[in-house]
């Protein structure tokens, strides 16, 4: 997907004010000074949204002049290219892998993991690629292992490895 | 810093026990190896390294922290050099003559160059270092909470003001960085922007915004937008070709001392600067050698004063930057604030006391600093060859990897799920503010300076029974919040001037990292 850099800059600053906005409303909720001189758990946040809305307000403005300008930004790229389907598939491969580690275990997970994304990537003939990524993913997955989960003693749920290597 | 002489012994004590030394040497081997991964600058590699701290003691943490921001410094120019794609941002102007020296066949003296300039460049700042840190930490403890309150702000002015392309939107990042600071319990029994979720009821991890606003955006560029490059054949020499040309001479070395003694005062000073950083620093150090030097005019062809400038400037930013991290608590660069994350992670508290009362581990940094100096030079030396082809992996099937470290670092953490959620959706946004060109880096600072900031004000407003006017009215902090003022001032003069040269127009981008 494609976006004018300047209409993607106005929404993107205008969702911002409105989440401070909310955000301000949300301190009221926050506790009243316990202790003489204290201000209250409010105080610091309100003086960051409010520096931060002047600065979103200072942005706004400037890009709505800019708009009305005939004068070209220079500088800048016009547009702003979002890979939405590229950006959901890696992001789906990281919530799967972090939502099946419990299930799956972490030596499957792992392999896996690396196995999907690396095969998209790979420029080899269809059987050596196999070949290729799958090994590399093993020897990966061993390393991570010996690394994180032998080494510095991580506990990540490990279903088939502790039955083989072991310190 | 009081008791040099008493406190050198527990130092050395710190740095050379078994443990320390051989977490230096793993941090100077990372460093370079992810160093010389394009792409990764000395943030990015210790973010994604941030997580291996969390076995190690605190003396440990902050001298594997130093060991890979030096050897990651140097690891930038083993691309540059080889096939002329910076890997870090201070990298960028070795390229202009480190390159045309590999294309004259001499890439493995452009490398002993760069790595000869680099020790020696964090030697000397690392020399400079301790003078000058103890100095200001010596000013700082002059200042009561309502000063270190007006300081913070000082250093919030320089981050929004110098990092990335306009102030305005550095501010805004700021701003972000710090209410992302206040999330979880206020230290005073209350709970803030917390929404009754249980992941955010004990605040946000800093591994957490390390990971998400350093490292997690550069995976996704190389997820998604390297997901068909290769590495460009640029005709990259072989590093063992021409062995009797590639020889670096004793002649040589004398011949670039005047350059080493130069351009590490210059990137000692411009470490020392928040905001400025290695790529600020590499690129006035070329300019400056290129009016000095004797073969000025052959810049650009491939001369070993055009790699040793740059390289000795870069590396002399490590020890730099720590001076105003450590003695005031106000980090120079993403690099910096992590260290200082760190240090907070341990219980440390960096700024002024930390001189007077840690005065050991203060010392152990520094000597640490020369240690993982000396042992860069061995392993830089050692695997000139292995890094050379370190720096031709494709970005491409470098994805994969980066994001699974950032996954398995992050989760190890605390075993947590809902951490690498986070991680998800901050390094998606930063992506996407990246785009937009609001530079994530200030949100990260801020959110380590926030704390620090709050606990001053709140202090300060105690002892003056809440009277916010009388606490910004005290003789120091007005001079030094005119200083913020006027450093905001000068970042939107900066902003609204036009670029000299292109490459002064990129050095705003490159502040970022």
């Amino acid at each position: 997907m494609t976006l004018s850099l300047q209409k993607a800059l106005v929404y993107t600053i205008a969702a911002i004010g409105i989440a401070l906005l909310l955000l301000f409303w949300q301190t009221g909720t926050f506790s009243e000074s316990v202790l003489p001189g204290y201000p209250g758990d409010a105080f610091f946040p309100r003086l960051i949204l409010i520096f931060s809305l002047i600065w979103v307000a200072v942005l706004l403005l400037r890009l709505f002049r800019r708009a009305a300008d005939t004068e070209p930004t220079t500088g800048l790229p016009k547009t702003v290219a979002v890979e939405l389907i590229p950006f959901a598939v890696v992001a789906g491969c990281v919530l799967a892998y972090i939502f099946l580690l419990p299930i799956l275990g972490f030596e499957l997970c792992t392999f896996l993991f690396l196995f999907g994304l690396l095969f998209t990537r790979w420029r080899d003939p269809i059987r050596q690629r196999v070949i290729r990524v799958a090994a590399l993913s093993l020897s990966t997955t061993l390393f991570f292992y010996v690394v994180f989960i032998l080494l510095l003693n991580v506990s990540f749920p490990v279903r088939i490895l502790p039955r083989y290597i072991q310190f | 810093m009081e008791n040099i002489g008493e406190n050198l012994v527990p130092a050395m004590g710190l740095v050379f026990g078994s443990t320390s030394l051989i977490v230096l040497l793993a941090g100077v081997i990372l460093g370079i190896v992810l160093g010389a991964l394009p792409g990764f600058g000395s943030s990015q590699s210790l973010a994604l390294l941030f997580p291996m701290t969390f076995i190690m003691n605190g003396p440990d943490a902050i001298l594997f922290c130093v060991a890979v921001y030096s050897a990651a410094e140097y690891g930038g120019s083993i691309p540059a050099i080889l096939i002329r794609t910076p890997g870090t941002p201070g990298g960028a102007v070795t390229v202009l003559d480190g390159y045309e020296m590999t294309r004259k066949g001499l890439a493995s003296k452009a490398l002993k160059v760069s790595l000869f300039s680099g020790v020696i460049g964090g030697l000397t700042s690392t020399l400079i270092f301790i003078v000058a840190g103890s100095t200001l930490a010596w000013i700082g403890l002059q200042f009561g909470p309502g000063e270190m309150f007006a300081l913070g702000l000082f250093g919030l002015s320089i981050i929004g003001s110098f990092f990335g392309r306009d102030p305005a939107k550095g501010f805004l990042a700021t701003g972000m960085g710090l209410l992302l600071a206040t999330v979880g319990s206020s230290g005073f029994g209350g709970l803030r922007f917390t929404f009754d979720l249980a992941p955010l009821m004990d605040g946000l991890p800093l591994v957490v915004i390390v990971i998400g606003l350093l490292a997690a955006p550069e995976a996704f560029r190389l997820l998604i937008e390297h997901r068909d490059s290769e590495v460009e054949d640029h005709g990259a020499a072989d590093v063992a070709t021409h062995k009797e040309r590639n020889r670096f001479t004793r002649a040589d070395a004398v011949r670039l001392i005047p350059t080493w003694i130069r351009n590490s005062l210059i990137g000692t000073a411009i470490g020392a600067i928040p905001g400025a950083g290695a790529s600020v620093g590499s690129l006035i150090a070329y300019n400056e050698e290129k009016r000095w030097s004797a073969r000025g005019d052959e810049f650009g062809t491939g001369v070993e004063e055009g790699v040793a400038a740059p390289e000795s400037a870069n590396n002399a930013v490590v020890a730099g930057t720590l001076v105003p991290s450590l003695a005031l608590g106000i980090p120079g660069s993403g690099t910096a604030a992590i260290l200082i994350g760190v240090l907070i992670t341990k219980g440390i508290v960096p700024g002024p006391l930390l001189f007077k009362e840690s005065t050991s581990l203060v010392l152990a940094i520094f000597v640490g600093l020369i240690v993982a100096n000396v042992m860069l030079l061995g392993v830089g030396l050692m695997g000139a060859k292995v890094w050379g082809k370190v720096a031709h992996v494709p970005r491409r099937i470098l994805g994969p990897f980066v994001m699974l470290m950032i996954v398995i670092g992050t989760y190890a953490y605390s075993n947590y799920a809902a951490h690498v959620v986070m991680v998800l959706i901050i390094g998606s946004l930063a992506y996407y503010f990246e785009k937009l060109e609001i530079p994530s880096v200030p949100i990260m600072l801020a959110f380590v300076m926030g704390p620090i900031i709050e606990r001053n004000l709140n202090k300060a407003l105690t002892i003056h029974a809440g009277d916010l006017m009388v606490v910004l009215t005290r003789p120091i902090t007005i001079v030094i919040l005119l200083l913020a003022l006027a450093t905001a001032w000068y970042g939107f003069k900066r902003a609204g001037a036009p670029a000299a040269d292109p490459e002064s127009a990129g050095t705003g981008k490159a502040a970022e990292h």
